[in-house]
């Protein structure tokens, strides 16, 4: 079992359509990063789709706060919601000045509440930078 | 059945979580708003899940009224959201006799289409029978029994059966010309049909938007199936 070294960002395009892209597979407690060419910085308009694929166990998804500089609001710390089971949840978009590294990626955790190992299902998706 | 009166825009959350929503369900081709009341005219951060269980189904985003929307001759924006078709490419004994049936109607109902071509012995016509979803070919032989028809024929005479044609089309598969002399073929289904989804959006305003500052979805929607539809706004800075 291992997670995906990334999350996979789909480019929504305007006036356009793309089909609903595979999903990454998280089968692991751990982070798992945006890289920061796919994000390109735009935390502002990253969206993340989780699914829980667990149908017994609540999964703690993070968005874990960046590093200072360049997130000169990290001191506010990690956004994290916990997904029941089987339940999903659309995530962001985020502020960069809490969320993204000094390297240009953001990270996203996943952890079960019992500890079991994670499975969910994640679709990221970039908007445009304007429309 | 009845589509809403309009779809739901539900606010993407800076820095949190918006529970998956429950979709919206467009059963019925007809026009659909999204208020302008819902969305603030903001139609640049809008964002559409779509899930189709058919084909052919498609939204298409009614151009704008001009002001405010001064690029709305640019047109309509056509979305086709079709569902995967079900298909069988046959795989005969013998040369250029193959062909591809294709349902007309995507999704999961074209699995239960069936291909059969029958033998039924000396002196036959070509003829296709259909009940249901079964398509029966019976095929042509001549007094001896040997059989006549080649997969052009087939394919002929399945476009020329409105309660085949209406089902699937037929087509040479790649390779095949369509000359060759088929042979006897057992109940085959069509398999691969699948719903689909799509993301749609964000949109140009100033092609789409109505002086309302809604809007107008034109959905096309095959009798008795579905688009289901999740509208996302994402904020207007983070």
């Amino acid at each position: 079992m291992a997670n995906p070294a990334n999350l996979t960002v789909t480019d929504l395009v305007a006036n356009d359509m793309v089909a609903q892209p595979v999903a990454d597979v998280i089968d692991t407690d751990g982070l798992v990063p945006i890289l920061a060419a796919d994000l390109g910085g735009a935390t502002g308009r990253i969206v993340i789709e989780v699914v829980n694929g667990d149908a017994v166990n609540a999964l703690d998804v993070t968005v874990v706060h960046g590093e200072n500089p360049p997130a000169v609001r990290e001191g506010i710390g990690s956004h994290v919601e916990r997904l029941a089971a089987s339940g999903a949840g659309i995530f962001g978009p985020y502020e960069a000045a809490r969320f993204i590294n000094a390297d240009g990626t953001m990270d996203v955790g996943f952890a079960t509440v019992l500890g079991v190992n994670a499975t969910a299902t994640v679709r990221a998706y970039l908007l445009p930078k304007a429309v | 059945m009845a589509n809403p009166a309009k779809i739901t825009v539900r606010q993407l959350a800076a820095n949190g979580r918006l529970p998956l929503p429950a979709a919206d369900t467009i059963d019925t081709t007809g026009v659909v708003p999204i208020l302008g009341a819902d969305m603030a005219a903001r139609v640049g951060s809008l964002v559409l899940e779509v899930l189709s269980t058919s084909a052919p189904q498609s939204i298409t985003v009614l151009q704008g009224d001009n002001p405010p929307a001064a690029r709305q001759s640019l047109g309509n924006l056509v979305l086709n959201c079709d569902a995967v078709r079900a298909s069988l490419a046959t795989a005969l004994a013998g040369a250029d006799n193959d062909l591809v049936f294709t349902a007309v109607n995507g999704g999961v109902a074209g699995n239960a289409i069936t291909i059969t071509y029958t033998d039924a012995g000396p002196g036959q016509a070509l003829a296709v029978g259909v009940v249901g979803t079964d398509i029966d070919v019976t095929l042509e032989t001549d007094g001896a029994g040997a059989i006549q028809s080649t997969a052009a024929d087939i394919a002929t005479e399945i476009a020329a059966t409105p309660a085949a044609a209406a089902l699937v089309t037929a087509v040479n598969a790649a390779g095949n010309d369509g000359s060759g002399v088929v042979i006897a073929m057992v109940q085959t289904p069509l398999a691969g049909g699948a719903s689909a989804s799509y993301i749609l959006g964000p949109f140009d305003g100033s092609q789409l938007l109505q002086d309302d500052g809604s809007l107008q979805l034109s959905c096309v929607v095959v009798a008795g199936q579905t688009m289901t539809v999740r509208c996302y706004q994402a904020p207007k800075a983070v």
